[in-house]
């Protein structure tokens, strides 16, 4: 079994961005990148069907991204090999911020297709910096294999992959012929945590360049706003007596009730 | 999400930019980097959260001698195991990772400022599996050194005795030789860090006895290993070792960490195995002492970057009063206070001291990693280096750490001293750091006597002409922009010298009591060159960094470059943190110097 993971460095969800002077980028300085939350818990779920597979399965962890900086996702494929995966890929793009989703998942298709054979392609749900919830189903697409998205478990059994999805309000089971593609919620897999030997371990593991040629248009980013400054808290009175004065508010002023 | 923001990015430039260390390593910077990172998230994610309400909730004892520990340190300790971080020094051999010393003390400064209290249960281990990779027998290790590098089982060191604390020799412990290593143990043991808790199946003291008809003295105690639990056939902990904890003591901080008082044999029972030869006791637990040692000066150190952290958070929120430069006008416009002189005269003392501990902290590591590969006189170079800068980093690193929390307390004002600022707690975890694994005093007798007397000043000496080496080669480095600061380390350098010559003169004439009076005040001064030297250094690192990244040469211009850019400002304040602690902290040495040179015996004369 071989199973490809796409992850993706962004920047700590607990960091303070800034945007850049020309108005579309982030501007990086000071600020720490992770592996991507979501592509973790993947990384997590990969490790584990793998083990549950036995000898001869593979994971190999495949990124499209910077090289320079904290950006590097040379960095970030070495944390997912800390996490146990057990080879790495690197599609290098120092253009990497706003790049349009589909030149990533056709770069993506592409340093798979090259590696021959694949059981299954996990990824994270989404990028916690641009959100764009799209390469998981144009990968799959261009892979030609069924997608699922949202996965919250994943069981793999006689070529078949069992998934669970949590959609809005109910849960959904879905079975797969694999190969397959499938995108997971931040309950796919319980977090992992890197083991000091894995941690030493993974600067020895091989990571491989594949290189893509990169093109422009179709997809611009043309502004990036923050979100407004939060606005100071108000007390409007104590106990009951407050009530029908804080629910002028919320309805009035705030607009967060209607009927 | 961190309660405290941990100083990676210091630690970063500690380690790579200013020791270099990747050239001494033979790690490559991303594992380094990653080591880094991943040691920030476990410390983040699993100790901080625990570190007040272990200090507010404490161990307890029960009637039956068991101790529970405080909510979540089992499963902080859990994920210490999980994670392998207890295995980072040991041998392969043993199960270990043989990783550098210099990253221990990285590793360590990340637990110890996250929660000093789980610390002491990971560190003694560790400490202690060291001993038996260097001094056990190849059974022992694999028996119970295993278990100790992989942190399953709990470590400790038993020396103290209730009539033998500083003079160990006094110990009345016993060991009675039944066959091969086995011996019957005897005696009762105080101050025992987690001698007896629920976080380990298993608790493993390396107890000092002396064998009956051996020598009294310290030089007549022998070392074994006594575990709570002696092991069946497979090497499982089994049945009762008649090792009892009596009591725990009720201590002014580092209320996570339990501190036992043990009976061993209390009714004839209680086996122990001896460690290498009788009458190696103490020069085999020195193994451990001078680990811990350095391990106690992190303390100081680590705590004091905590503490700094949220002085420096609290006094950029803080808004109070207004502005200084209004004169006695109170103007309507109220300022963080942060704006305030003091209050900046105090925060950069914080800064400064947390940062020269760090710098000679990971520099002693680095000393001790160079030392295992090195031969011959080199090797004996460094070890001299290493033996003279252990006492410092244990004592100077606990007492600048101690000051520094201090001085982060009195920045919150009232608010300070009071539970909910989480500062008062830092201030009480660092103090015991100055007493024990030797007092501080006890560590100044050790770096005058044994250290810089023992070898007639070799050692010293060749510090010093290093420091002077590095100022002449460095006077107009930076467009001597630090002459003013390498031409005081020099003056300071000098003054160590009159004060060393002063106390030879006394040393050699027999004034025993007269020495030993100016040992603490002659720590400091040479703690304090060591600091300045380290600082000094690291700012012509700044000062080459921001030349690269074109800083203005004007300091109020620079100023105006720096602000508002975390790595400008990264750079720029540690030129600056250099500057301030040379005139401001180690202008304290002529003070100093002063203690030690003057002919008062008034400590001595007075009927008290």
């Amino acid at each position: 079994m071989r199973i490809f993971v796409c992850v993706k460095a962004v920047p700590d969800t607990a960091a303070r961005i800034k945007v850049d002077k020309d108005g579309s980028h982030i501007d990086p300085s000071g600020v720490k990148f992770v592996l991507g939350p979501y592509d973790a818990r993947a990384v997590a779920k990969a490790i584990s069907l793998k083990e549950a597979a036995g000898d001869g399965a593979e994971v190999i962890a495949v990124s499209a991204g910077g090289t320079k900086g904290e950006r590097d996702a040379k960095k970030r494929l070495k944390d997912a090999l800390a996490l146990g995966a057990d080879r790495g890929i690197l599609i290098p793009d120092d253009g990497c911020e706003n790049r349009d989703p589909l030149e990533v998942a056709k770069a993506l298709a592409a340093a798979i297709k090259a590696e021959g054979e694949f059981s299954l392609v996990l990824l994270g749900r989404t990028a916690v910096d641009d959100q764009a919830m799209s390469v998981g189903p144009m990968l799959g697409a261009l892979l030609g294999a069924p997608c699922v998205t949202d996965a919250v478990g994943l069981e793999i059994a006689g070529g078949k992959a069992t998934v669970t999805r949590a959609a809005e309000g109910r849960q959904q089971t879905v079975e797969l012929t694999l190969p397959a593609v499938v995108s997971g919620q931040r309950d796919l897999a319980e977090e992992k945590y890197p083991k000091l030997k894995e941690i030493l371990k993974a600067g020895k593991k091989p990571i491989a360049d594949f290189a893509y040629a990169w093109t422009d248009g179709g997809y611009t980013v043309t502004a990036l706003e923050p979100p407004p400054e939060p606005v100071a808290g108000k007390i409007v009175g104590e106990g009951p007596d407050a009530v029908p004065e804080l629910f002028n508010l919320l309805q009035n002023e705030a607009k967060k009730l209607s009927f | 999400m961190s309660i405290y923001p941990l100083q990676l990015r210091d630690l970063r430039f500690t380690l790579f930019e200013h020791l270099e260390a990747t050239e001494h390593l033979g790690l490559d910077k991303d594992t380094l980097d990653a080591f880094i990172d991943a040691g920030a998230t476990f410390v983040s994610e699993f100790l901080q959260p625990i570190n007040q309400s272990g200090d507010q909730e404490g161990c307890t004892r029960h009637e039956d001698g068991t101790v529970t520990v405080a909510k979540g340190y089992k499963e902080a300790y859990a994920q210490w195991i999980e994670g392998e971080w207890g295995s980072v020094r040991a041998p392969e051999s043993m199960g270990g990772q043989e990783l550098p010393q210099a990253l221990v003390s990285v590793l360590d400064e990340l637990v110890i400022a996250s929660c000093c209290a789980f610390h002491n249960f990971a560190g003694l281990t560790r400490a202690c599996a060291n001993m038996l990779s260097r001094r056990a027998s190849e059974a022992q290790q694999q028996t119970w050194g295993r278990k100790l590098v992989s942190a399953e089982w709990q470590g400790t060191m038993c020396l103290t005795e209730a009539g033998a604390g500083s003079d160990v020799g006094a110990s009345v412990t016993t060991a009675k030789h039944i066959e091969g290593d086995r011996y019957l143990i005897q005696g009762e043991k105080v101050f025992i860090t987690s001698g007896e808790h629920d976080l380990t199946p298993q608790v493993v003291h390396m107890v000092l006895a002396r064998v009956e008809g051996d020598k009294p003295g310290s030089k007549g105690l022998s070392i074994f290993i006594v575990p709570k639990l002696r092991l069946d056939a497979d090497g499982n902990p089994a049945t009762p070792n008649d090792v009892f904890c009596a009591g725990i003591e009720e201590k002014m901080g580092i209320h996570g960490s339990v501190t036992t008082t043990m009976k061993f044999g209390e009714n004839g029972g209680c086996e122990g195995y001896l460690i290498g030869e009788r009458g190696q006791g103490i020069s085999i637990m020195f193994e451990i002492m001078n680990e811990e040692r350095i391990v106690v000066g992190q303390q100081g150190q680590a705590l004091a970057a905590s503490a700094y952290a949220l002085a420096l958070k609290y006094a950029k929120e803080r808004i109070q009063g207004s502005s200084i430069a209004a004169g006695k006008r109170i103007t309507q416009e109220k300022v963080a206070i942060i704006e305030h002189p003091d209050v900046r005269r105090m925060l950069m003392t914080c800064k400064a001291q947390s940062e020269a501990g760090r710098a000679l902290l990971v520099l002693t590591g680095l000393l001790i990693d160079r030392s295992e590969a090195a031969e011959g006189e080199e090797r004996s170079r460094l070890d001299r280096r290493i033996g003279l800068l252990t006492p410092i980093c244990k004592a100077w690193g606990s007492e600048t750490g101690f000051q520094a929390c201090t001085t982060a307390m009195q920045v919150f004002g009232g608010y300070g001293y009071c539970k909910e600022y989480r500062v008062e707690q830092l201030v009480r975890d660092a103090r015991i750091a100055c007493v024990y694994e030797g007092t501080n005093g006890i560590q100044a007798i050790d770096l005058l006597f044994r250290k810089v007397a023992g070898d007639r000043g070799a050692a010293l000496r060749e510090l010093l002409d290093e420091i002077q080496a590095f100022v002449d080669q460095n006077q107009d480095a930076a467009d001597g922009r630090l002459k003013d600061e390498l031409s005081a380390l020099a003056k300071h350098v000098g003054e160590v010298h009159e004060v060393f010559a002063v106390l030879a003169q006394r040393f050699g004439g027999g004034d025993m009591l007269g020495s030993a009076l100016a040992a603490t005040p002659f720590l400091a001064l040479v703690g304090n060159v060591i600091g300045g030297y380290l600082l000094c250094q690291q700012a012509l690192v700044a000062e080459a960094a921001l030349a690269e990244q074109g800083a203005p040469a004007d300091a109020a211009a620079r100023r105006e470059w720096a602000e508002g850019h975390e790595e400008r400002s990264f750079y720029q304040a540690k030129v600056e943190t250099a500057r301030f602690f040379v005139h401001q902290l180690l202008s304290e040495n002529s003070w100093r110097a002063a203690q030690c040179k003057v002919d008062d015996r008034s400590a001595l004369q007075a009927v008290i």
